[in-house]
């Protein structure tokens, strides 16, 4: 980029100098012209140090501008700079999910022996994108017995292992850079050294003086870096020591399969029996997805890793709402995330919960032709198999705090639909129009992130940019309103706290807290007078709108513009925007407008403001 | 006198260094130009001659030199590594 190009060249330049240097020699050899040539060795050898020279002070001009976070442009420099932080930027992660294997009927009679046995990171492959996936266990070998009647789960992640090499030199702290190339599973990387795994720590400071350790972190020059400690915190590789680094290589979110049942797998390995004869599993096996393969993330953004990276927390421990966002957002695949406690309510039996409100980028869950009004509702949420497999994301972790526990909150799906109506310059078609509209309002949609209110002077904006829009004026309308107009009544719900003798409560996965509040939420349903409309001091609770007519959402609200509900005199509203028609975006045409010289003059001048 | 008496002292390698990475078996390192930088941009014709060959040999080597210095830069921030090692992309 331009602005960054800092070594002016105005002064001296490579030109003049070559130009010289060859009037120089054309006068010695008394050739000039056609017979002073680049067939000339003197000439060629000019050229080429003149343009390695210009080579290299490009990559002087580079280097030195990849120092600075704020104008690096590569991913490693921005990356490397980050860890200077203590920020340890995500080099992606691989999907992981699970299948069960069981034999074939009668094919356990056709394998010698009492046990087919399939080597740990065995490969399959998923018929449905290509890539390869990884059978992982505990042990070395996963071992199907010939008397098992039922389905053994296997765990699965997305990738290939690849590994490489490096040589102990004895010496305290020693620092090796490793070059991987492309996406890594963050999280998945074993150290052996002479054979032996070494344990991944987080700090060298975790480490005791006999522990055979060794820190792992994005690589401050691209790859992975890896630390060794100082006999004092963490043991020293002998010299020569053989340090063996395996890693997996990672297609990232590319690698996560919808929970449809399309998803299948088959084996690309062989098995092998007692007497090690090879044989195809996929003859002699049946398999069968229990949890498709989800939380793949592609590396961090550079944006992303250049606001956060200031904010890394060095405990590296997950205890505050902060910590927990953090941590969250190198995944990758989440349009808003926000964790908070309640430590400042009155309700005191909470206050050890992360409640974790996390949105999916819906962006990213589209497929061909779809946009925000035609996805599948359910891809704007996570499914109960997600949220469980960001559970154990975070508790695999090892970060989290012991006595803080995570909650997710439930959004809370509000409905609305909006009416647009528009003016527009006669010569453009109304359906052209109304998908050029279509098109910008989707965008819009799904790319927004903030939380506290919609405003329709936003969408007003879109529009006016629509070639051929004269003047446009959007409303909102919120199903929850048009429910209390059609039945005369609305609902209002009010939380009490009481304190309370201590109980002890159940709170699943085999954990009991006591409990010294009682938390009691009521909801009453109150009529109103449809002369006189919903009382002022609960409108805008009912209404979901504010006195602009924007869109007032609360934490755990969620907007959306979708159809399949009734409006005040008990029409459906329908998913599909139309023309004209109640639905999940109207767009009401007037009669155009002549286009003539003027208001062509007047939207140019309006669009040059 | 041999013609080469005394000389490359700058390319030898010290035997103690060599041993730190006896049991490397790394990837993605890149392509290794330092033998070719110069000479594969250059007319074999006018490298048939032994003396001209040297001759860019020698020009070759201030070259590879100043490409390791920009890695030498690159390297700058990274605090644990040692400053000589060039093997970064």
């Amino acid at each position: 980029m331009a602005e960054f190009k800092f070594l002016e060249s105005a002064r001296v330049k490579a030109s003049d100098i070559i130009s010289d240097a060859r009037v120089y020699i054309s006068r010695v050899y008394g050739r000039a012209g056609e017979l002073f040539t680049t067939a000339s060795p003197f000439a060629q050898i000019m050229n080429v140090v003149s343009e390695l020279t210009e080579l290299i002070m490009f990559y002087i001009e580079d280097a030195t501008v990849e120092q600075n976070i704020m104008t690096a442009q590569q991913s490693e420099s921005v990356y490397g700079l980050a860890r200077l932080t203590g920020h340890d930027p995500a080099r992606g992660f691989s999907a992981v999910g699970e299948i069960e294997v069981r034999w074939k009927p009668g094919k356990q009679n056709d394998v010698a022996g009492d046990a087919i046995y399939i080597p740990t990171n065995s490969q399959l492959r998923s018929d449905l994108n290509g890539f390869t996936y990884l059978m992982r266990s505990a042990n070395d070998i996963i071992a199907l017995s010939t008397s098992e009647v039922n389905y053994i789960k296997i765990p699965i992640i997305q990738g290939n292992i690849e590994s490489q090499q490096v040589t102990g030199t004895g010496e305290k702290f020693q620092t090796f850079n490793i070059q991987t190339g492309g996406t890594t599973a963050h999280d998945m990387v074993t150290i052996m050294v002479n054979g032996e795994s070494w344990r991944v720590y987080d700090s060298i400071y975790d480490m005791n003086s006999a522990a055979k350790g060794v820190v792992v972190k994005t690589g401050v020059t691209g790859g992975i870096d890896l630390f060794f400690g100082n006999d004092n915190f963490g043991m020293v590789p002998p010299n020569g020591s053989i340090i063996a680094i395996d890693y997996i290589k990672s297609k990232g979110s590319e690698g996560n399969l919808g929970e449809s049942k399309d998803v299948t797998f088959k084996f690309v390995d062989f098995g092998f029996d007692g007497l090690k004869s090879e044989y195809d599993l996929n003859e002699f096996l049946e398999i069968k997805v229990t949890s498709s393969p989800k939380m793949g993330a592609d590396p961090e953004s550079l944006e992303f890793t250049k606001l956060i990276a200031p904010l890394q927390s060095k405990s590296f421990v997950l205890a505050t709402p902060e910590n927990y966002e953090h941590f969250l957002a190198r995944y990758n695949m989440f349009s808003y995330i926000d964790a908070y406690n309640t430590t400042d309510d009155q309700y005191l039996d909470d206050d050890n919960i992360i409640y974790l409100f996390l949105l999916p980028d819906v962006k990213s869950k589209l497929i061909g032709s779809q946009d925000y009004f035609s996805v599948p509702t359910e891809e704007f949420f996570f499914s109960q198999s997600e949220l469980g497999a960001i559970r154990e994301a975070v508790e695999n972790s090892g970060q989290q705090m012991v006595t803080t526990e995570i909650e997710f909150v439930e959004p809370d799906k509000k409905l609305y639909a909006m009416n647009i109506n528009v003016r527009h310059f006669e010569g453009y078609d109304e359906i052209q129009l109304m998908n050029n509209i279509r098109a910008k309002v989707s965008e819009y949609l799904l790319k927004i992130t903030r939380r506290d209110r919609l405003p329709k002077s936003d969408i007003v904006a879109l529009i006016e940019g629509v070639d051929g829009v004269d003047s446009v004026n959007v409303q909102f309308i919120s199903k929850s309103y048009e429910d209390a107009l059609r039945t005369g009544s609305y609902t209002v719900t009010q939380t009490t706290i009481t304190p309370q003798s201590p109980v002890l409560e159940d709170v699943g996965n085999g954990k009991n807290r006591i409990l010294f509040f009682k938390k009691t939420v009521t909801s009453k349903t109150v009529t109103f007078n449809a002369d006189e409309g919903i009382p002022m001091e609960v409108r805008k609770e009912v209404t979901g709108l504010d006195e602009f007519g924007d869109i007032l959402l609360n934490k755990e609200d969620v907007a959306m513009f979708r159809g399949g509900w009734q409006d005040r005199t008990g029409a459906t509203v329908v998913d599909d925007p139309k023309i004209g028609a109640l639905s999940s975006m109207t767009v009401n045409f007037s009669n155009p407008i002549p286009r003539t010289v003027y208001t062509q003059i007047q939207s140019a001048n309006r669009k040059a403001l | 006198m041999s013609l080469y008496k005394d000389l490359y002292k700058y390319k030898l390698t010290k035997k103690y260094n060599l041993t730190k990475s006896m049991n490397d078996l790394r990837r993605n390192e890149g392509r290794d130009y330092s033998k070719d930088l110069l000479k594969n941009s250059l007319s074999n014709h006018i490298q048939r001659k032994d003396i001209m060959r040297d001759f860019i040999s020698f020009i070759q080597d201030v070259f590879v030199e100043n490409v390791k210095a920009v890695t030498k830069l690159k390297l700058f921030k990274a605090f644990a590594m040692p400053k000589d090692y060039h093997k970064v992309k």
